[in-house]
This record gives structure tokens, C-alpha cells and sequence, in this order.
């Protein structure tokens, strides 16, 4: 009886599996049946994620009955407007495309709060500080002399003045500053006495390691140091690039003539001649290696673009990739060891990479515009050629100063003027939201990993912080 | 065929090396393409490697339905032949005609009382009866069969044998018609004979008689393996029982490892199921292998693996038309005879001696479910990595009865006998079978997430990038509802101990099935690739004996 009973069974079962299986892998490729046309569509969907979570979805009007993290299936191709609430945060609207048998990806939406959770770091009033936290620390400076330079201790919420201790700093005015991403070193320029000087300052230690003064020519085209290590600075001036120790302070040493670029990046020197061809070397300007073989490439490359020297970037390859160079020249423009090279003709000032995509995916900006180029991704559009994806994603800016990689490399945070925006970059029209307006003259500190970030109220210049999306 | 079909790895002809190659590398072929294949699709085309999971997938989750509701009624069926008075349903059968009447009367009396498990055994049984009769099957006297039990030793000392021995003592069938035969090796040593004639002074006045077989070592042509040693002794049983007279059509052999302990039912129910058999004599008794020796001491993943298949054979049994023999299990003596004993060099003897006897009698063979037990004991070793290693290896033997698809494929080309129908159903349930237990745990557990792992940006972009996952969720949770069913069968299913378990610990027990995406994979389906990789490769086999260790004395059964 067991043997009747498993043949009828399987004979059931086996046209159910022809029906259910075609209906499920139709169901998988996005098909679905309009009953109003009565006929096959292919269907797309969005995706959508938030920042805070649990937010209501508004699809053309239309409640979704999931809170997000949902994703919206079954919609036939076209137009819906999108709407995003949730209590306590402003409301997000966008129009979104959804195509045919493709996911639209809203991943995240961060929403902006009503009341902003801020947090009154500092009842002083400063002028800038370095545009990093250092160990749980910020370093602000509240007047116009180096002397008044104070150390923030966000963890035990403790401010000591630090600047007294400097040698000289109650007569040092302080110009400007250089400082590297990571380094535990910062460059001060000062006016003491009448001259300029350079002091190079530990920011561990906290104190002056050097005074570069005797032998950096005012007029150096660029400096630039080792982030992980301080015991070298270079600089270069009409062509002759000379490195400074900065912990035996022996007198500098003259590396190399001829030099039309540098960068130096855990350990290693890359020197960009004026014939076009690109070293390595050590820190110490020694064993020189060639990187470009072929000169005629980068005389094409480098050629094309008029400059007086080059700050060159190495960036981290994904896989199995080689790592990625990037030129930039002081008059802003950007060129890439990879195709298309030309990434920017001029007025780039700074750019960054990604720190949750991996170091090929890049953001860069000038005065007026914020664009980006992923090398991981190849553009689809280029016809002969395959090169990176490239996208512009802002073109109203006024005077842009910083820029971030912020929300899992999803948004951009940056400084125009003074104002702070966030800009979305994963479905057009990108949208850029004002987050908050900070005192003239200064920048931002933000943190990725708590998604906060600091920066000095517009009133009365007191030290804030801010968290930027509650993820 | 122009002449009999030697079941035998050992070809003659070119055209013979040609098949046997030829189809001992298509398992393994076709294994390998399926996973190689869908791997290189989840990179270079995720969209057609995500609809062929889906449909893999959707095709398990019928199956695993399939499979569960067929385990369930299977375990109903031995639930209540468990129960079963087999000496009194092979009295009735001999009665004939007569016994309806009385099977009515005691089915009204057992309904009346709400005995649904008494009043569903005695309906079977009348409708055995009743075909039997239908069928004027001439059922041979109770009083006239004998059986044989052949315990093949290899190694093994008496405390794992002895428990066996007991059993038997104590079966409900009369000792005195069971005639153990326990096959030593020579290359075992004097210590080993000792003991087994030990035991024969023991346990000989017990039963019929107590036969000692000692299998040559060296026989040119033959391999180190159980089968030889089975055969030799089968040959020294056959000239015993010819000495006595004792007709071969009227013995049923039953050949056990060493540590097999068969219920107190077993041998009443085989000599119901042969008695009642029409074509007894070319037929396999199979019974329910359980591993209840030491399976509570034995490391969770083991208990797992053991368990599952002790379902996978409860399953099988549901469908005899396709059953295969497995492990230890009977058969009538006159066929062992007829079809030459078992062959002396495979080491997958329990299943190549089903197919020998098919091809031998071209197709009219079958094997006869038996819904009765035997326990053995589970591999176990003195550490969790020895163990892991044991059972491993042991379930690659289990998967080199892949051997028997090219020595089978071989016969089935030049046999003219069986149908075209019956040798295509059997070569795909040999085929599926094998392709299904190497690939399938990969192909669920790793290669069915590799579309959304390693997804370009195209494919994650795409709309079958969410749904495929949303439908593997919804085909994982529907198994789960299986996996249910199954942790509760496999409680029913342990061994009852007169000791209470704890509570946490019965949580324990049903929390460690969340071992089986682990065990299935790495412990059943690697293996089987490896077995059939072995294959391809034209490598042999090495026979091993499992390690098997007790803590405490087998249960009595």
C-alpha cells in the first residue's frame, strides 16, 4: 500500500514541480502578470535602506506596510515619486526611475533630524583646529598667536593649554598649518620675529620636533611627509627636491634635481622628473627603481597638462590589481596612472578615497564642483574604451573646501563656504541637503565610524559636535 | 548474453575495459561538471547559475517533502510491527484460509478496546493473508526454516561479537533453527581463532549448531576484503547443511558485521516475510539498520549522520520496487548459491550482491523491506579528530557502491533479459542517487550562495538578485518544517534508556540537527565525491575497518 501510496503521490508532485518551478524562476527574473493589460511584465524594484531605521515608505502616495529596511517589489516600470518619514526627522522626497528587471537602490537615505543631537564639546571660542581626531583629541588654537593652542580631550572632556609650552610661541603668529591625514605630525607656519618660519610639531609628544626655518626656502611649490612616520619631511623647489630630518635634524640633504612631482607613502618616495619618467626610492632618496618604462606614454600624459610640480598619491589596488597613482598638479589638475589618465583638466583641489569601498573608489572637487571616479567599476558607456566610472555629482558650488566619504561611501559630507552639506550619490538627481552652518574661515572634523562629525558654531565659534545619521 | 556475466571488476575483452572505464569516470564526470559548472556560472553568468539553484533548490524542498512524509509513515509502519506477534503471523499464514476468520475476530476485539496500532497490524496482516491466498502462494511449514548467520570478523574481539551472539540467543524465533557461522581471517592470528572458538564452546549448545570459518589469506584473485571472507565461510556452510540435509530453498542466510545485534523480532519477522514471499528464493530480506549501540556516547555530528541514514533506509524501504541491499541484511541461501556468493573483490559487497543476483537472474530479483531493526554500532574513536577521521573514511566505503554502476552498466548491455524500462529506471535511480549524495550538500550550502556573494555590480543590481534570495529563504524555512518532523522521529527513534534524561539535555539532543548543513556536506557528500573522484582516477579502494568503540556494554535487545 505504501508503494501505491508513493507512486500517486509522486505523480502529483511532479507536474506540481513543472508549474511551481517555472512560476518561481519567472517570479526571480522580476516577471509579473498585469491583470489590467492582462500580460507579462518585467518588473523592478527598490531597495531602501535608512538611516535611523524603521522609517514608513510612501510610494506614489501609496503606504508601504513594511518599515524600512524593505524592499519594494512588484512595480512596473516607470516614475514613482518616494517619500520617507519618520518622527522627529525631516521628511525625504526624491523621484525615483525604476526600470525593468532592475533593483533601484536607495542604500542609505539618511535622515536628517529635526532637532539635531549636539553636543557642546567646548565653551571656548577658537578659531580652527587640525582636521583630525588624534587619539580622542582635538587640537584648536583660539587666537592669532601659536601660544594659544589647546588640546581637547574628548574622552576625559578635559581642555589643556598646550601652546605656552612651545619654545617662542607667545611671539609666533600663526599663518597656516599643513597638515596629512593619519600623520602624527603637523606643520606650522608662523610669523616670529618678522620672518616666516616652519615649525614641525608632534602631536603625540606634544611638541616642537623641529624647526625647518634655516633651510625651507619660503617659497617652496610643496611639502609633503610620510603619515605613518615622522621622521622625514620633503619638500620641493624649482625642481630640487631636498628631505629634512626631522628627528636628528641633520642639516637637509639634496635628494634629487630634475624633480617635477613627488609623493612619499609608507616608506617610499615616488619622484616624477622632468623628462617624465617616474622613480621609486627609500627614504632616503637611495636604490632608485623605475615604474614607467615607457616615457613616451607619460611625456604624452604629462605633457598635455601645463604645471609647475605634481603631488603624487599611491592608492591601494583592489585584488589583484596594482596600486593606483594620482597626479595632482598645483593648478588642479588630476591625472591617473590608469585610463582614461585625465581625470580632471583643472581647479581640483584636494580628492579623497573611499574608506569602506577600498581605495580605488575616489571623490575629488574643485571650487564648484564634487565628482567621482570608481576604478574598481568599468563605465558602461565608453564604446572603444573601457575606463573607470566617472560621475559629477555637484556643479553649484561656491567655494568648496572639504569633502567626505560619509555613510558607508553612500553620501558625501562637505564644506561650501560656510555651510555644511550632505550629498546623496547613489540614484540621480542627487540631492544635497545644508546640515548645519559653521564659523568663517574653518572646516569640519568627521568620524566615519560613528558617523559624527565637529566643527565651530557660526555664533560663537565653540567647538560642536554632531552626529550625523543614526545608523 | 552469450555468456555469464561475471560480476567482477576484472575484465577480459578490450571492449569490456572500454565500459567499465567508461562509466566508472561518468559518476564522477557529471558530479564534478555540476559543481564546477554552476561555480564558474555564479562568476561569469550569476543570472542563469541563480535560476539553476532555484530550481535545484525548489526540487530538494519537493523532495525533502517527499522523503519526510514517506519517513513518517514508514516509522508509523515500524511503530506498530513492532508490536507484532510474528510467530503467531507465521502460524496463521501456514493455517491459510482458516486464519482470516481469526485475524476478523481479533481486529473487531483489539478495534472494541481502541488499540488503533493492534487493530491496523492485524488489517495488514489480513491483507497479506488474503493476497497470499489470492496468489495460492505455497507457503513452506514455520518448523522447516532454518536460518544462517554468518558474522564476518575481521579484527574484532569477542566483547563487540558476544552481544550479537546473545541476541540470538534470545530471539523469539527457536535458537535451535539458527545456525551461527562466524567467519575469522587467518591473517588475524591464532588469538582470534581462540576466540571465536570460545565462543563456539560457549554458544554452541544454544543453537543448531556453531560453525567456525577461517578464510585463507593469499587466495590469488581475491582481495582483502569482507566479501571473500563471507564467501569462503557461505561455501563451508553449504557443505555443513548438505551433510545434514537440510534443504538450501528452506535456509535464509543472514550476513552481519561483527557488531550487529538483531532485535528479538528479527528472525520471526524474516521468516514471516520469507514465508509468505512468492518468489522467496530470489529475493533480499532488508531490514532497518540503527546504530543504537553506542550511538548516545558516540559525538553529536555522528549521531546525526547516523541517524539520517537510518532515514534514508526507512525511507527506501517505503519503495521496494527500487530497493537496494544495504549494510547487513538476509537473503535466501539457494540464491546466494545459484548466483555464486558474494564477489571477492569489491569492497562494496552488501550492495554488489543485490546486483549480482538481478543480472544473474535477469531482472527477477528483488529486495523485500523488512520494518524490524538491527543495531551496529557508530563509528567512534578515542578522540573528536580520530573519530572525524573514521567516519569520513567509512562513509567513503559506504559511497564506493558506486563501484557496482560501471560492472553493472557492463551487464545491462549485454543482458537481453531485463526490460529496456527496468534497466533505465535502474540506472537512473544508480545514477541520481550517486550524483545527488556528492553534489547536493555543496551545491545547498555553498555553491547556491555564490551568485550573491561574489555578485558584480550588474547582478546586484538586477531584480533576480533580490528575489533569488527572498525564494531560497522561503524554500529553507518550508524545509525547516522537515527538519522538525525529523528531530522529533529521530527522540522517538533512540534508544529508551531506563536512566531519565534531563531536560537540557533532550534540548541538547534536538539542538545538535543544526549540525546537518555542516555534517551533510562535509561528512556524507565529500566523501561520496572523493569515492567517485577514486573511481574516475581507476584508483582501488583500501578496505578499512571502522574503529568502533563502546564505553558500556550494548543494550540487550
Amino acid at each position: 500500500m505504501l508503494l501505491l501510496l508513493r507512486k500517486i503521490i509522486f505523480y502529483l508532485l511532479l507536474p506540481l514541480y513543472f508549474l511551481v518551478a517555472p512560476y518561481a524562476i519567472l517570479y526571480a527574473l522580476g516577471y509579473i502578470f498585469n491583470p489590467a493589460g492582462r500580460e507579462l511584465f518585467k518588473a523592478g524594484l527598490i531597495s531602501i535602506t535608512t538611516y535611523p531605521k524603521s522609517a514608513t515608505v510612501f510610494i506614489g502616495g501609496k503606504r508601504y506596510s513594511k518599515r524600512t529596511p524593505a524592499t519594494i517589489r512588484d512595480l512596473l516600470p516607470g516614475i514613482y515619486p518616494v517619500r520617507i518619514t519618520r518622527k522627529g526627522y525631516e521628511p525625504w522626497e526624491k523621484e525615483i526611475k525604476v526600470e525593468p528587471e532592475k533593483a533601484a537602490h536607495l542604500d542609505p537615505v539618511v535622515l536628517l533630524p529635526k532637532r539635531p543631537e549636539e553636543e557642546v564639546i567646548s565653551n571656548q571660542s577658537y578659531r580652527n583646529f587640525i582636521p583630525e581626531v588624534k587619539d580622542f583629541k582635538i587640537f584648536a588654537w583660539e587666537g592669532e598667536s601659536l601660544s594659544t593652542l589647546r588640546k581637547i580631550d574628548l574622552f576625559f572632556k578635559k581642555e589643556t593649554l598646550i601652546g605656552a609650552k612651545i619654545p617662542d610661541a607667545e611671539e609666533a603668529a600663526l599663518l597656516d598649518f599643513l597638515y596629512k591625514k593619519g600623520s602624527e605630525i603637523v606643520f606650522f607656519k608662523v610669523r616670529h620675529n618678522g620672518k616666516i618660519k616652519f615649525w614641525a610639531y608632534d602631536l603625540n609628544r606634544e611638541k616642537r620636533s623641529a624647526d625647518l626655518s634655516p633651510w625651507l626656502p619660503e617659497d617652496f611649490q610643496f611639502m609633503d611627509w610620510d603619515s605613518k612616520s615622522a621622521d622625514y619631511a620633503y619638500a620641493l623647489k624649482k625642481g630640487v627636491l631636498t628631505a629634512f630630518d626631522l628627528r636628528r635634524r641633520n642639516p637637509p640633504v639634496e635628494i634629487a634635481q630634475g624633480v617635477k612631482g613627488f609623493g612619499v607613502k609608507h616608506s617610499r618616495l615616488y619622484i616624477l622628473r622632468e623628462d617624465a619618467t617616474l622613480i621609486q626610492t627609500n627614504k632616503r632618496g637611495q636604490n632608485p627603481k623605475p615604474l614607467f618604462g615607457d616615457t613616451t606614454v607619460t611625456r604624452k600624459i604629462f605633457g598635455r597638462t601645463p604645471a609647475a610640480f605634481y603631488r603624487i598619491e599611491r592608492l591601494k589596488g583592489e585584488f589583484f590589481q596594482k596600486d593606483l597613482l594620482l597626479f595632482l598638479s598645483d593648478r588642479g589638475a588630476l591625472v591617473s596612472s590608469r585610463l582614461p589618465y585625465y581625470i580632471a583638466a583643472a581647479g581640483v583641489r584636494n580628492f579623497q578615497h573611499a574608506a569602506r569601498s577600498g581605495e580605488e573608489k575616489m571623490l575629488f572637487w574643485t571650487g564648484r564642483q564634487i565628482g567621482a571616479v570608481d576604478f574598481t567599476k568599468e563605465a558602461t558607456e565608453n564604446f572603444f574604451e573601457k575606463g573607470p566610472e566617472q560621475h559629477t555629482f555637484y556643479e553649484n558650488g561656491r567655494d568648496i573646501r572639504q569633502a567626505f566619504w560619509a555613510c558607508e561611501d553612500s553620501h558625501i559630507l562637505f564644506v561650501d563656504e560656510d555651510k555644511v552639506f550632505l550629498l546623496e550619490t547613489q540614484t540621480a538627481p542627487y540631492l544635497a541637503r545644508e546640515v548645519v552652518r559653521i564659523a568663517p574661515s574653518s572646516g569640519i572634523i568627521y568620524n566615519e565610524g560613528s558617523h559624527t562629525f565637529y566643527y565651530l558654531d557660526a555664533v560663537h565659534r565653540h567647538l560642536i559636535r554632531r552626529r550625523l545619521a543614526d545608523s | 548474453m552469450n555468456r555469464p556475466f561475471v560480476f567482477s571488476h576484472a575484465v577480459r575483452t578490450p571492449q569490456d575495459y572500454f565500459w567499465e572505464r567508461f562509466f566508472g569516470i561518468l559518476p564522477g564526470f557529471l558530479s564534478w561538471a555540476i559543481l564546477i559548472g554552476i561555480t564558474l556560472f555564479s562568476f561569469t553568468r550569476p543570472l542563469y547559475a541563480a535560476v539553476v539553484i532555484i530550481a535545484i533548490d525548489i526540487f530538494w524542498l519537493f523532495r525533502i517533502f517527499y522523503m519526510t512524509l514517506f519517513l513518517v509513515l514508514a516509522y508509523a509502519v515500524l511503530a506498530i510491527e513492532k508490536e507484532t506477534d510474528w510467530i503467531e503471523r507465521c502460524r496463521l499464514l501456514e493455517k491459510g484460509q482458516r486464519a482470516l476468520s481469526i485475524l476478523r475476530k481479533k481486529r473487531w476485539l483489539v478495534g472494541k478496546r481502541g488499540k488503533i496500532k493492534r487493530w491496523f497490524d492485524f488489517k495488514n496482516q489480513e491483507r497479506e493473508l488474503r493476497e497470499a491466498l489470492r496468489r495460492k502462494i505455497r507457503v513452506p511449514s514455520f518448523d522447516s526454516i532454518y536460518h544462517v548467520v554468518l558474522i564476518a570478523a575481521a579484527r574484532e574481539g569477542a566483547e563487540v561479537i558476544e552481544p550479537g551472539l546473545e541476541a540470538l540467543s534470545c530471539s523469539r524465533f527457536p535458537a535451535q533453527r539458527i545456525l551461527p557461522v562466524l567467519a575469522i581471517e587467518e591473517r588475524a592470528g591464532a588469538q582470534q581463532l581462540e576466540m571465536a572458538e570460545g565462543l563456539c564452546r560457549k554458544y554452541r549448545r544454544h543453537f543448531f549448531d556453531f560453525l567456525v570459518a577461517v578464510h585463507p589469506d593469499g587466495i590469488p584473485g581475491e582481495a582483502r576484503v569482507k566479501g571473500a571472507n563471507a564467501t569462503c565461510a557461505a561455501k563451508q556452510t553449504a557443505r555443513f547443511l548438505e551433510e545434514k540435509k537440510i534443504p538450501f530453498e528452506h535456509v535464509v542466510l543472514s550476513c552481519f558485521d561483527a557488531d550487529t545485534i538483531p532485535s528479538a523480532n528479527y528472525f520471526a519477522a524474516l521468516t514471516y516475510h520469507f514465508m509468505r514471499h512468492p518468489n522467496r528464493t530470489r529475493s533480499s530480506f532488508q531490514p532497518i539498520p540503527v546504530y543504537h549501540n553506542n550511538i548516545l556516547e558516540a559525538p553529536a555530528f555522528v549521531r546525526v549522520l547516523e541517524t539520517g541514514s537510518s532515514f534514508f533506509q526507512l525511507v527506501e524501504a517505503t519503495n521496494p520496487e527500487k530497493l537496494v541491499t544495504f549494510s547487513s541484511h538476509s537473503m535466501s541461501f539457494k540464491a546466494l548459491v545459484e548466483i555464486g556468493y558474494w564477489p571477492v573483490d569489491m569492497i562494496s559487497d552488501d550492495s554488489a550482491i543485490f546486483w549480482k543476483a538481478l543480472i544473474h537472474y535477469g531482472g527477477d530479483y528483488r529486495v523485500v523491506p523488512m520494518y524490524v531493526t538491527l543495531s551496529m554500532d557508530v563509528v567512534t574513536a578515542d578522540s573528536v579528530a580520530k573519530t572525524l577521521v573514521s567516519v569520513y573514511r567509512q562513509k567513503k566505503r559506504w559511497a564506493w557502491g558506486v563501484e557496482n554502476f560501471p560492472i553493472v552498466m557492463r551487464a545491462f548491455i549485454q543482458e537481453k533479459r531485463i526490460s529496456f524500462a527496468s534497466k533505465l529506471r535502474y540506472v537512473i535511480k544508480l545514477l541520481e542517487m550517486h550524483i545527488s549524495w556528492a553534489t547536493l550538500g555543496f551545491l545547498m550550502t555553498l555553491i547556491g550562495w555564490l551568485p550573491a556573494i561574489f555578485a558584480g555590480q550588474e547582478f546586484s543590481n538586477s531584480v533576480v538578485y533580490y528575489n533569488s534570495s527572498r525564494i531560497t529563504g522561503l524554500i529553507f524555512n518550508l524545509a525547516s518544517t522537515a527538519l522538525v518532523i525529523t528531530i522529533i522521529l529521530s527522540h522517538l527513534l533512540l534508544p529508551k534508556r531506563k536512566t531519565h534524561y534531563p531536560f537540557s539535555k533532550r534540548i541538547l539532543l534536538a539542538l545538535e540537527w543544526l549540525l546537518v548543513p555542516l555534517v551533510f556536506t562535509f561528512l556524507s557528500c565529500l566523501p561520496a565525491l572523493d569515492a567517485q573522484t577514486c573511481l574516475m582516477a581507476g584508483r582501488a579502494l583500501e578496505f578499512r575497518i571502522s574503529e568502533k568503540k563502546r564505553k558500556k556494554m550494548a543494550p540487550k535487545p
